[in-house]
């Protein structure tokens, strides 16, 4: 049946053109027919999913001059984007591909859902679906603001999508990110602190409160189990310490960049702040800490985005093809 | 063509989830990066600020102590602590995770507080004053009953009393405040430092100048005194208070303002387990720092039985003492106590080290077959 589609540009559009919204794109109350379970379908878009009083927009899939067969005849072959879209297909939407089988990029599974199944959880609540994304092709985009950006940034995906592919494989990845990361400050710190002091160091700055702040049981326990190894395996114990949080602000930094960057970046700070507050510390103290915490932040937002796939989805070059 | 006019195959594989090459060039980038600079700047840390120990030269003292007597010092008992503790062997116990490095050209010694005339001293001044060897046992507080923080030296220095003496310590000035390059302090009490004992201001260990991890260039060594309320290594900084006033690093955290050391012995061999039944010498170190032992007793099995001293060097150190035994196959349990010149047996009380060391008869186990 796809191969009987009508080509994109004959397909009615399934927004009224979007100068009809006020701000550009349909409000939460021009939609809510669409998330109120069917309700648009079987009520009309006046039922019981609005906000009182809030004046409506009738969404397009009401419109009873709306061809009946537009649901099956309005979806375009997209035969590049198969394998990518599952990565932020939800129920609904495979329900819908089961029986409908090939969709245009921008359905929303709910919509349709919506009208063939009579209520389906609608995707459109999980927002983010830029408007853009809803002009047809060869008619000019007029999304703006946040949506256009969103939609850009990511070539046109839905934000899901590239979470989606961020998420595969990234507890390795992120942890490895992580790991290195820290290791790249302190390495770097240790490096700077050659040309300030050796006390300046964070490893040694934070060691060296730690030790001062160790309470007498501990402190007891460590001198008769290791001895006057003590200060080695305080040193060892910092460093796994490190290493775990280093790969858990790893792991969370491959979904959320800026948890890495933060989270590298307040080691950093910390660092500098321990340094400087040591009994007979010297303002220089800081440099170690803030050149390692800067070291570790270009570290981690590499190495991220080293791991990351591509920015330019391939169903691209399938177009190309 | 248009998208419609492409016919529809078999779904295309998914996209790799992740980028593997790029990630894996930057990781080996970053690991590269982080293990260069981490090595390298270690490397530069020694070679720019570890200073050469060798740059002091010891004088010849100015009061030579009494020659040791050869009995002091008995070497034929394999496993017993030598009389003399080796540089390299001496025990450490700090709070410095890198050894300070300070070198002497820039080392200066602050007295002040409670003080008439407060003094700045460079560490030639220092070397100028009349130096003074003399052999002190050192412990730490931490050392548990039969424990390794004990050792002696032939300290050189001089006398940190005169020093505090040309300053002018005011009436009431109970406690003098060392503190160390890194900030780090002692609290020691101004009594035993000025009561005649020979408390040291050392530059010198063993013949040698002190090594980086004992203080180089200059520690404090005052004996009878545990080492943290008194053994200040790295010492720039002296200030004359009082306790009421400043509760020092470790009072802060429990242990006690002033602490003399107890006396105490240990047995160095045998170190337990089983040996050969036969004659079997029992032997090790009794010490109770300025007080000198006067006699030190084995216990085995319960009874108590005369253990031979090596001869006193002075009361400030350590004496080895022995006792042969001809053991008997079966378990046996050795034990020891000493006693001091002031006639103190030490106590049988087990304690731990806080807050002012521990006490108990260091005990072995042995199984004789």
């Amino acid at each position: 049946m796809s191969f009987q589609d009508p080509p994109r540009h004959q397909r009615p559009p399934r927004y009224p053109a979007h100068t009809q919204y006020a701000d550009g794109y349909p409000s939460d109350q021009d939609t809510q027919a669409d998330r109120g379970g069917g309700n648009g379908h079987q009520n009309g878009y006046q039922g019981s999913g609005g906000l009182a009083g809030a004046p409506r927009q009738r969404p397009p899939w009401d419109d009873p001059l709306q061809p009946s067969g537009w649901d099956a005849g309005g979806r375009p072959t997209a035969r590049d984007t198969g394998g990518q879209r599952a990565a932020w297909n939800t129920d609904s939407q495979r329900a819908v591909s089961d029986t409908g089988g090939q969709r245009s990029l921008w359905d929303t599974g709910s919509q349709r859902a919506a009208r063939d199944t009579g209520g389906q959880r609608s995707l459109r609540n999980t927002g983010g679906q830029p408007p853009a994304a809803q002009a047809e092709e060869g008619l000019p985009r007029r999304a703006s603001g946040v949506f256009r950006a969103l939609a850009d940034e990511n070539n046109g995906w839905p934000r899901e999508a590239r979470h989606g592919q961020r998420r595969g494989g990234g507890l390795l990845v992120g942890a490895v990110a992580g790991f290195l990361a820290a290791a790249v400050a302190l390495g770097v710190a240790n490096l700077v602190a050659a040309f300030v002091r050796p006390q300046a160091s964070p490893i040694i700055a934070v060691g060296g409160a730690f030790i001062d702040r160790t309470p007498s049981a501990l402190k007891n326990f460590a001198v008769a189990k290791f001895g006057e190894n003590d200060k080695n395996m305080l040193l060892l114990g910092m460093y796994v310490t490190i290493a775990f949080i280093a790969i858990a602000i790893g792991i969370l930094a491959w979904r959320r960049m800026w948890v890495g960057v933060a989270g590298i970046g307040l080691f950093g700070l910390f660092g500098a702040f321990v340094a400087i507050t040591r009994p007979d510390s010297h303002v220089t103290d800081v440099i170690p800490s803030i050149v390692g915490g800067i070291a570790g932040v270009v570290a981690i937002v590499i190495l991220v985005n080293a791991a990351a796939v591509a920015r330019r989805p391939r169903y691209r070059s399938g177009w190309a093809a | 063509m248009t998208r419609t006019d492409i016919p529809r195959t078999s779904p295309p594989a998914p996209p790799p989830r992740t980028n593997r090459r790029k990630f894996l060039v930057a990781s080996g980038t970053a690991a590269a990066i982080a293990a260069a600079a981490g090595v390298g700047g270690q490397y530069l840390q020694n070679k720019r600020f570890t200073v050469n120990t060798s740059s002091v030269k010891l004088g010849k003292p100015a009061v030579k102590p009494p020659p040791v007597p050869k009995a002091a010092d008995i070497t034929d008992i394999p496993g017993l602590s030598s009389f003399y503790t080796p540089n390299d062997h001496f025990y450490r116990v700090d709070t410095a995770l890198v050894v300070p490095q300070v070198s002497p050209q820039s080392w200066q010694l602050h007295i002040h507080g409670m003080v008439d005339t407060p003094m700045t001293i460079s560490f030639a001044d220092l070397m100028k004053r009349p130096m003074i060897d003399h052999d002190v046992t050192l412990t730490c507080v931490s050392e548990s009953v039969g424990g390794g923080y004990v050792g002696n030296a032939r300290w050189q220095g001089t006398l940190l009393a005169s020093l505090l003496k040309e300053a002018g310590i005011q009436k009431g000035a109970d406690q003098i405040v060392m503190r160390d390059v890194n900030g780090m302090n002692l609290g020691v009490a101004t009594e035993p430092v000025m009561d005649g004992r020979t408390s040291l201001l050392a530059v010198g260990m063993n013949g040698q100048p002190l090594p980086q991890e004992h203080g180089f260039p200059v520690r404090v060594v005052v004996p009878g005194l545990y080492g943290y309320v008194s053994a200040c290594k790295w010492v720039v900084d002296m200030e004359l208070t009082t306790f009421a006033a400043f509760d020092a690093y470790w009072t802060h955290r429990g242990w006690s303002q002033q602490a003399p050391i107890k006396t105490e012995s240990r047995i160095d061999v045998p170190k337990g387990g089983s040996t050969a039944a036969g004659l079997v010498t029992i032997a090790g170190v009794a010490w109770a720092q300025h007080r000198g032992i006067e006699a030190v007793e084995v216990g085995i099995d319960g009874t108590w039985h005369q253990a031979k001293l090596a001869s006193q060097d002075t009361i400030d150190t350590w004496r080895q003492w022995y006792y042969p035994w001809h053991a008997t196959p079966g378990k046996h349990t050795l034990q020891v106590r000493a006693t001091d010149k002031t006639g103190h047996m030490q106590t049988a009380v087990k304690h731990g080290p806080e807050p002012n060391g521990a006490t108990g008869y260091h005990t072995v186990q042995l199984t004789i077959t």
